[in-house]
């Protein structure tokens, strides 16, 4: 009923303005403006603002996230890039976006993809983000940046009185610098950034036995290099970056990481580290024809802590990759065709010999114009290795019979082979033994050389009023021949260890649909809404591929309000519940650890709001969050921490075109 | 009871405000000195092992969008009852965000929201002191009111009530009774431009 009524009052609120109108379908734009607004401080915190995916976290620093169709749990396959460079932050299943050596302050746009297509020479079916920064201003500039936090819930002086649970507070500090230059024709910028964080929670806290509480702070530093030149007959860019948890001696901790291990059923303190270096750009052949260009190395690698009786995982994986594409327009149609070649390779002790994967790939899109308000594109892509091939294919349709209303459909088929991943699956099928080394029972069943996967994807997008859009879409999902990691875990009380063979078991078949709905209005200059909301509304397949379903929310609402009643000055909120889930792989623990750990998770009430304002003619920007106002007791994952109430402040000094 | 009792002021100063003309004044247009003394009046289970008698504070206050915005520190010393709890010092950097209402007589009321972030600083030599508890922080909300009189031009009295619960696992609430001076005078135009 009340919902019903929050519609009806924000129809009745309608007034003006399209934009967004004619995005792609499963597109998402999130700007620079939305971002601050939302006082959000770590990459990590846009997740919060991306509709059309799920994410959780288990302790409240490394996120994990998908698109709604797609298990979190499983897999991080989802492709970043940064400026049109893919960033392979691919640390066994973790994939840390706070890794990129950019700010939040930096960023100019997000542009997130849920629906399979090709993008940047990349095939999205795993989603994709991607993210733009801000070329910086004329001149030389400095922004310096200090930002930090607190959660609630700490014992104070109570931890006198009587037992008290921990918990994790320390959210912070973070720093960074940014000198840039830009001139005419060219701009550098070097960013120095370093992050801060305590995975201190009770929960996560008692199964690291013999671990030091110091040993769950993390402290990374991220320096980067970003160049771009204007000439030469185009656009170029070099990126280059390490980002590393190892100890860096001006830092005020020293360093460390927490790898969560999904066969150990807990997180051990590493030291790791990133290494980027790419170039990309365009060269114009002439006014309606182009190349554009990658080339691209990375290297990820985990490191035994020094001073710690930890795991020692070794893992030393590097990924060197070239694209090239040629895209010519048309009067009635634009194509592109393209080929890449990557190279993943895996140094460690675990593996008999440094081993390599050759990827190969072609690809087309062909738009066809051949109707003013109709658009036909076709994309597909060939990858090849080791003379074994996968297939991808979309249709997309745009069809604009009139200003008020879109129709868009998609239609998209592809095949994906286990190396393409470049997991630790698919070095442990080539030799990689860290786990029957380190005593760890796992075994492989059933597994087939492609998976596949159909998504079909509708969408209506309605201008109601002069500002206000609806827009209504359709997602049925097949999937076929997957494989999917499984667990039974048990609880040891005495030792507060969980343990759990591990099986991959593939033939997994399965199918899901979802319903998904947006309400966007600019209902004055100054006050923006949104209302969004999915909910899955269909699935039927196997057993295991119903139970990882359920890992998933079933349905999402969020409202989001952006008011800036003055100059200079905003106000931000956004409330956001999202539908319990049910982790069927932990369902022995709720008994065996005494209710500690509960595989059932609750449903998340986050309610946040966040003010921020300018100060000195916008040199100094502060904002202050405000997450989970309502001191919700919120928790994402069966072995994750509980988040109370926190606070975020964060202070920049914007020093522009200082000469 | 004294919940209630801000309540019903809050109710009052609606009314004050509909009824009666006020005076907008622009974002940073003057700057509010002040210093303060406050008593803690309340018991609950925090004032079984402590004592939070008095303590003092200073602060900023400046006209600022729909109201003002007041930046503080306070300072008080929170004595252990017993030998199993050390003292510890506990200070408090707040923000608040209020209304004002001018009165007849040269009263001025207000109401605020506090947040803020309260710092517990532990006894270091009792015995029983964790080393990683020596420092605690934490977050605190509030509410409350103010009633100020012009003394003359420039300075004014205050008293009122400030009521705050830090959010730490118990949660502590305290609430204190303040008496204080302030003195008010014109922002210089950098000041100004700075701030906006």
């Amino acid at each position: 009923m009340k919902m019903l009524l929050f519609i009806v009052l924000f129809f009745y609120f309608a007034e003006l303005k399209a934009q967004n109108f004619y995005n792609e379908i499963n597109k998402q734009i999130i700007y620079s403006d939305d971002i601050l607004m939302s006082g959000s401080r770590r990459l990590s915190d846009v997740f919060s603002l991306i509709t059309g995916w799920n994410s959780y976290t288990i302790d409240g620093f490394r996120w994990y996230t998908n698109t709604s169709s797609l298990s979190i749990n499983q897999n991080q396959n989802w492709i970043l890039l940064l400026n049109g460079q893919r960033y392979d932050l691919n640390l066994l299943s973790l994939k840390n976006i706070n890794s990129l050596p950019v700010t939040i302050d930096q960023i100019d746009s997000i542009v997130v993809i849920s629906s399979p297509q090709l993008y940047n020479g990349e095939f999205t079916e795993n989603g994709l983000i991607s993210i733009c920064t801000k070329a910086p201003q004329e001149g030389f500039s400095i922004h310096l940046g200090y930002s930090t936090g607190n959660e609630t819930g700490d014992p104070g002086p109570y931890i006198y009185t009587d037992s008290i649970f921990l918990n994790v507070e320390e959210l912070g500090p973070d720093h960074f610098t940014s000198i840039s230059y830009r001139g005419d024709q060219f701009w550098g910028q070097l960013n120095l950034i370093s992050q801060t964080h305590s995975a201190t929670d009770t929960k996560i806290f008692i199964r690291q036995r013999g671990i030091q509480w110091k040993n769950l702070e993390t402290c990374s530093f991220s320096p980067s290099l970003i160049l771009n030149l204007k000439g030469l007959g185009g656009y170029h860019q070099l990126i280059t970056s390490y980002s590393t948890s190892e100890n860096i001696s001006f830092l005020p901790r020293s360093g460390g990481d927490l790898i969560f291990f999904n066969p150990a059923g807990k997180e051990f303190p590493v030291l790791t580290s990133n290494f980027h270096i790419g170039l990309n750009g365009n060269y114009n052949l002439n006014q309606d024809s182009k190349l554009n260009y990658k080339l691209q190395y990375s290297k990820n690698e985990i490191k035994e802590s020094d001073d710690l009786l930890t795991t020692d995982f070794d893992w030393n994986n590097s990924n060197l990759s070239a694209n090239l594409e040629y895209s010519n327009s048309f009067k009635s149609w634009d194509i592109a065709f393209g080929s890449g070649f990557e190279q993943y390779s895996l140094k460690s002790k675990y593996l008999p010999s440094s081993d390599k994967i050759n990827l190969y790939k072609f690809y087309s899109i062909i738009n066809f114009f051949t109707f003013t308000d109709f658009l036909l594109q076709v994309n597909s892509m060939l990858v090849n290795i080791d003379n074994h091939s996968s297939f991808k294919v979309r249709i997309f349709s745009h069809w604009q019979p009139n200003k008020d209303i879109s129709l868009k459909s998609s239609i998209s088929y592809s095949e994906r082979m286990i190396d393409e991943d470049n997991s630790i699956w698919t070095w442990s099928l080539r030799g990689y033994d860290y786990l029957n080394q380190n005593g760890y029972d796992y075994s492989f069943s059933n597994l087939s050389q492609n998976r596949r996967q159909l998504f079909a994807d509708l969408s209506v997008t309605t201008l109601i009023a002069k500002s206000l859009i609806l827009t209504s879409g359709i997602s049925f999902n097949w999937f076929n021949d997957w494989y999917l990691e499984n667990y039974q875990y048990n609880f040891d009380e005495t030792t507060f260890i969980l343990y759990s063979p591990t099986r991959i078991f593939g033939g997994i078949n399965g199918n899901s649909g979802l319903l998904k709905f947006e309400l966007s209005n600019q209902l004055t200059e100054t006050f923006h809404q949104n209302f969004s909301s999915q909910f899955r509304i269909y699935s039927s397949g196997s057993e295991m591929f119903l139970e990882e379903l359920l890992t998933l929310p079933k349905y999402k609402i969020s409202y989001k309000a952006d008011f800036e009643p003055f100059v200079n000055f905003s106000l931000w909120t956004m409330i956001t519940y999202i539908s319990p889930t049910e982790w069927m792989n932990y369902q022995n623990i709720d008994i065996e650890s005494n209710g500690i750990y509960k595989h059932k998770v609750d449903g998340l009430l986050i309610w946040n709001f966040a003010v921020q304002k300018y100060f000195w003619e916008k040199k100094i920007r502060a904002s202050v969050l405000f997450e989970n106002i309502l001191n919700n007791k919120i928790n994402y994952h069966p072995l994750g921490a509980y988040f109370d109430l926190s606070i975020h402040f964060k202070f920049e000094l914007l020093l522009d075109s200082i000469f | 009871m004294y919940k209630k009792i801000l309540l019903c002021i809050a109710f009052y100063l609606l009314l004050a405000n509909i009824t009666y003309s006020q005076k907008e004044e622009l974002p940073f247009e003057n700057i509010q000195v002040g210093a303060n003394y406050f008593n803690n009046f309340n018991k609950n289970e925090f004032h079984k092992y402590w004592n939070s008698t008095n303590g003092a504070g200073a602060y900023l206050k400046t006209p600022f969008y729909f109201g003002f915005i007041k930046i503080g520190l306070n300072y008080s010393d929170c004595q252990s009852k017993s030998n199993e709890q050390p003292d510890f010092v506990n200070l408090i950097a707040y923000l608040d965000w209020g209304k004002e209402f001018q009165l007849p007589l040269d009263i001025c009321v207000s109401t605020f929201f506090k947040i803020g972030i309260s710092q517990m600083d532990f006894e270091r030599s009792a015995l029983f002191v964790h080393e990683g508890f020596l420092l605690e922080r934490e977050l605190l909300i509030g509410t409350g009111f103010i009633i100020s009189y012009d003394l003359i031009d420039r300075l004014q009295i205050f008293t009122g009530l400030d009521y705050q619960k830090t959010f730490t696992q118990k949660p502590m609430e305290l609430s204190f009774l303040q008496i204080g001076l302030s003195y008010k005078f014109d922002s210089p135009e950098w000041l100004k431009d700075f701030l906006k």
